[in-house]
């Protein structure tokens, strides 16, 4: 063999060994820190669309009013994904600081989120200027995980127009579900339908908490089958398989397919989170009112459900990411947030800003449902909860299955 | 009909024209129903465009329609602004040019050393190439996505391409391919002392170019169509391909049907420019190799 | 296990690219005077494909095994739990659910496309105009993003959709397809049908091609109805691209995971829920990276077998000798 040839036998094996070295070395930049040098932040969240990036965007600039050196980057997948992309995020390199989370998936983030009640005592931060159903809400095992900054119970909102062109009377401040199932049939005829419903079971324990009763025992840990909770969802199946006052949502729909069956007025109620008021007085050419779950008292029991921002376990500066919370859930800044964004504010003392420019009813049905409210609480399994009452409470609507059938499997399946 | 002609071949000359007549009408016949049936399999893509240009509240109707009261031609400039489709079509071309080119640089320099080179376990290592050929890829995807998260590779273009260009496919497909050729050209060459690269490069590869282009045209759309891998491994809309944005799509604008199928449309796009392109290698490759409806 | 099949994935090789005249068994080298082997000019060759293929095959492969005995989320560290991710799997009721419906799907769908691709390939070698044209068009969906073709699908099959609306001007009331556990399924069955049956019929169609024209001449001469012919000389002459179709197939069929994703997520009850879409949702949606390993496991394993028997059942019908 040649000299020649043998270089250039060496130069393949050179270039071959440089091709795996390369993958490797793409493999090498991986390990990073946390928080940049020059202060800036980064903050994870959904960014589901324009409207959400923008709700981030107006939270820092609005904080940046009261501290100008901020400097916050925001960054994260849709809604639905953040759940599972927020644990993948973390762990690989140059993880986020500041997260949010919903009060609801609190529990789930559990390993993800810093305890915060040093920071909270440090920062001399008074806890009762927070809506309590909230802080509740962002509690695991005993200690805060998030600041929320809006605190929404989930109301019933009406097409006002089709009660009276129904002959009924609007509900006030007070709505028995018996009152609400005979006005519901008489807003039902052929293909308008008295409710609108969207698969999974954030709305089915909503209306479980208007009677008071919960899937999740004192302890936290699941209970999908007690019989007061079974009663109530299957009284909410009733409402398609036995009163037919609702098309049965498919597994597949997103939540915006009853919501576009309410703003087109193919339905004339919708139980929905106080969040959607802006988009749904915008969308809807009807006059629409707004008022409470409907409980068997008639009296108001409110399922709260917002969001916060908390800090990652593995944040190497807490306290900077802390003192960009604090500065993003101020007073103003969360009822310049109302106002703009019509978020209903975890500080009770921003609440009227929310009412401003919005009817009096809503004003006093909100009020109403936050005087006696209990945050949404979830278990760290609620997203296999979730995914299972999506496929499974399309046939608990269809009357296929009972309640009964249903909690149980979903309470056995996720193995608690 | 046919026997008729045989059996009585004095009068072919008479008979020819009617019989003629009548395969042609026949023809035409078959021809015609055949296209009806393509017609009513292509109504998916056809419902597809039509859908994409109705206004939203006419999407669902008792009575459907093609052509809705109007055509509205804006809810494709819609749906391309809506969520950044450019950026996943273009995403998606970056991820399948790089990975179809990388497959085929793994595939040509392996199938050469097992189809020219002598070594040990030669034979044997082939056959565990040629076992893995079975193995749905979803087994692998947990491990796969805790290497790619160890290595911080994840949410990056290198997780997309790199771990799916190795697989043995190709290095099989273009093994059978280099058996074909006779030897006598290479000896020629490596006698005049060229050197095995320089023969692999402009001895073997010219006359390769068919299969060449096929396992190309099969890794482009491979990698164009993944869904499941990109769906686990990408965090952020900036590196989602194309039916990973549509899926975001969905997952925002659930009832939006009009700006959803009119995003569907412009995903299917390419790959009907694809087919206008390049069929003959596509119906090659699936003849040849027939692995890529995988 | 694996190591069983290896003859029959052999036999296969040559179906799989019937091209390739030489058989695998002898390689000559052009350095065959020399005595060495090519070791270190080989080992340049192969170290990239190879390296790649330990790292992204091989490793993933046995990880995926060591994955499936430990507690693994997708946070924080793992714990290992020897077999207990097995124990809980066979304790699992939706386990075997969704089994049950990945092998009905692979069955069903299998069968119906290999009929209406060699339907429609045989329908292709009649005389017809524009033969390449319709081959092509039969093709189109299974190039194009499944997820794009799902959609549409969706549409046209939910509750008021096109396919009820359709139904409704001849006065039937259609059922609702995707929301229905009697017809769930099959709604997703015959989209992936619709999807994917262009690739057999491309694959059949060369194989008839191959198919000496005489022998058909002869045959009509001979006068023998066309379900004979059929039955007696076209399935036997293209039974090795059949095998080779239901084959590849078959083990597509156990990847279903965007139809049931995007077409009814699964449900209603676990009625259209699939093995790897279950998979995924343990591994990356319920954050059970360790308990997605021990269904990959599964999974592979069940192929397998599957792949396995069909190797086995070769013998009786499939013939390579031309």
């Amino acid at each position: 063999m040649t000299r020649n040839n043998r270089r250039r036998r060496a130069a393949t094996l050179g270039t071959a060994v440089l091709m795996a070295g390369a993958m490797t070395a793409l493999a090498g930049c991986s390990s990073g820190g946390s928080a940049a040098a020059d202060g800036t932040l980064s903050m994870y969240t959904w960014v589901s669309s324009q409207s959400d990036r923008d709700q981030w965007e107006s939270f820092v600039s609005l904080a940046q009013k009261e501290d100008p050196d901020l400097k916050i980057t925001i960054d994260g997948p849709n809604f639905n994904d953040y759940w599972t992309k927020v644990k993948t995020r973390l762990s690989g390199s140059n993880p986020p600081c500041i997260l949010t989370t919903q009060a609801a998936r609190a529990q789930e983030l559990e390993g993800l989120l810093l305890p915060l009640d040093d920071l909270i005592k440090s920062n001399d931060v008074d806890t009762s200027d927070y809506d309590a159903s909230m802080l509740d809400g962002m509690t695991v095992d005993g200690t805060i995980r998030a600041i929320p900054y809006d605190a929404e119970p989930i109301v019933l909102f009406y097409n006002a127009d089709a009660f009276t062109a129904a002959g009924l009377t609007p509900p006030g401040a007070t709505y028995t579900r018996e009152q609400f199932i005979s006005d519901a049939k008489a807003l039902t005829s052929g293909d308008k339908k008295g409710l609108a419903i969207a698969p999974g079971i954030s709305i089915p324990t909503a209306w479980a908490t208007a009677d008071g009763y919960s899937g999740v025992d004192e302890d936290g840990t699941l209970d999908l089958t007690n019989s007061d909770f079974v009663d109530e969802i299957q009284s909410f199946f009733d409402l398609v398989s036995v009163d037919q006052v609702a098309n049965a949502p498919e597994a597949a729909d997103s939540s915006d397919v009853s919501q576009a069956a309410f703003t087109s007025g193919d339905a004339a109620m919708l139980l929905e989170g106080p969040w959607m008021y802006g988009t749904f007085d915008e969308a809807a050419d009807f006059t629409m009112g707004v008022t409470i779950v409907p409980s068997t008292s008639g009296e108001a029991h409110g399922m709260t459900q917002g969001s916060g921002f908390g800090i990652a376990k593995n944040c190497s500066d807490p306290d900077a990411a802390f003192k960009a919370i604090l500065a993003m859930t101020t007073t103003p800044v969360l009822e310049a947030q109302a106002q703009s964004r019509g978020i209903v504010p975890s500080r009770p003392e921003a609440v009227p800003a929310w009412a401003e420019g919005k009817s009096p009813e809503a004003a006093a049905a909100v009020d109403a449902l936050l005087e006696n409210a209990s945050a949404y609480i979830t278990t760290p399994t609620w997203n296999q909860v979730e995914t299972l009452m999506s496929q499974y409470g399309v046939e608990g609507y269809r009357g296929e299955k009972t309640a009964d059938e249903i909690m149980d499997t979903i309470q056995n399946s996720v193995g608690e | 009909m046919t026997s008729d002609t045989v059996t009585r071949p004095r009068r072919v000359k008479t008979r020819m024209r009617p019989a003629q007549r009548r395969t042609a009408v026949k023809t035409w016949a078959n021809t015609a129903a055949i296209a009806v049936v393509a017609l009513v399999f292509t109504f998916p893509f056809i419902w597809m465009f039509f859908t994409a240009l109705k206004p939203e509240d006419e999407v669902f109707s008792s009575s459907p329609t093609f052509v809705g009261s109007e055509v509205r031609w804006q809810n494709f400039s819609d749906a391309w602004t809506l969520v950044p489709f450019g950026r996943f079509i273009f995403n998606g071309f970056f991820v399948s040019i790089l990975g179809a080119l990388l497959s085929i640089i793994v595939a040509v320099l392996s199938a050469y050393a097992f189809s020219r080179l002598r070594f040990k376990f030669r034979d044997r290592l082939f056959l565990l190439y040629v076992l893995t050929l079975v193995l749905p890829q979803e087994v692998l995807v947990v491990p796969l996505f805790i290497m790619m998260n160890k290595l911080g590779l994840v949410d990056t273009y290198a997780a997309l391409i790199v771990p799916f260009a190795f697989t043995a496919f190709g290095t099989f497909l273009m093994r059978q391919f280099f058996l074909t050729i006779p030897l006598e050209y290479e000896e020629a060459a490596l006698i005049d002392g060229a050197s095995r690269f320089r023969t692999l490069w402009s001895v073997l590869l010219p006359q390769l170019t068919a299969p060449l282009s096929v396992l190309a045209v099969f890794s482009f759309i491979g990698y164009y169509n993944s869904y499941l891998w990109p769906l686990i491994v990408i965090n952020s809309q900036d590196l989602a391909t194309v039916p990973l944005g549509l899926s975001m799509f969905t997952g925002e604008r659930g009832t939006q049907w009009s700006l959803m199928m009119a995003a569907a449309t412009l995903a299917v796009i390419p790959s009907l420019i694809i087919v206008a392109l390049l069929q003959r290698q596509l119906i090659k490759g699936v003849a040849l190799g027939g692995f890529g409806g995988r | 296990m694996a190591i069983s099949t290896s003859p029959g994935v052999i036999a296969s090789s040559e179906a799989v690219a019937p091209a390739a005249d030489q058989p695998a068994v002898r390689i000559p080298t052009p350095a065959g005077k020399k005595k060495k082997g090519d070791g270190l000019t080989a080992l340049a060759y192969l170290a990239p494909g190879f390296t790649g293929f330990v790292f992204f095959i091989v490793v993933p492969l046995i990880g995926s095994l060591v994955i499936s005995l430990f507690e693994w989320p997708l946070f924080g560290s793992p714990t290992f739990i020897g077999f207990a991710n097995y124990e809980k799997l066979f304790g699992d009721p939706t386990f075997y659910t969704v089994l049950l419906n990945t092998v009905i799907f692979a069955f069903v769908y299998t069968a119906v496309n290999l009929a209406l691709a060699l339907g429609v390939s045989l329908w292709l070698t009649t005389k017809l105009k524009f033969s390449g044209f319709w081959r092509v068009i039969f093709f189109l969906p299974a190039i194009t993003p499944m997820v794009a073709n799902a959609l549409i699908w969706r549409l046209m099959l939910s509750q008021d959709g096109l396919l009820n609306s359709l139904l409704g001007t001849f006065g039937i009331e259609g059922a609702s397809w995707l929301s229905d556990s009697r017809f769930a399924l099959l709604a997703v069955i015959t989209m992936s049908v619709w999807q994917s049956f262009g690739y057999n019929v491309i694959v059949l169609s060369a194989g008839l091609g191959g198919i000496p024209k005489e022998i058909l001449e002869a045959s009509r001469v001979d006068g023998t109805s066309a379900w004979n012919r059929l039955r007696f000389i076209i399935l036997p002459m293209i039974s090795p691209s059949l095998f080779f179709t239901m084959t590849m197939t078959m083990i597509g069929a156990f990847q279903v995971f965007v139809q049931p994703q995007i077409l009814t997520q699964g449900g209603p009850g676990e009625s259209t829920n699939t093995f790897v879409l279950y998979l995924y949702r343990n591994g990356f949606v319920f954050d059970k990276l360790g308990y997605a390993s021990a269904l990959a496991w599964i999974l592979f394993i069940v192929v397998m077998l599957i792949t396995a028997l069909q190797f086995a059942g070769q013998k009786k019908w499939v013939n390579y000798d031309k």
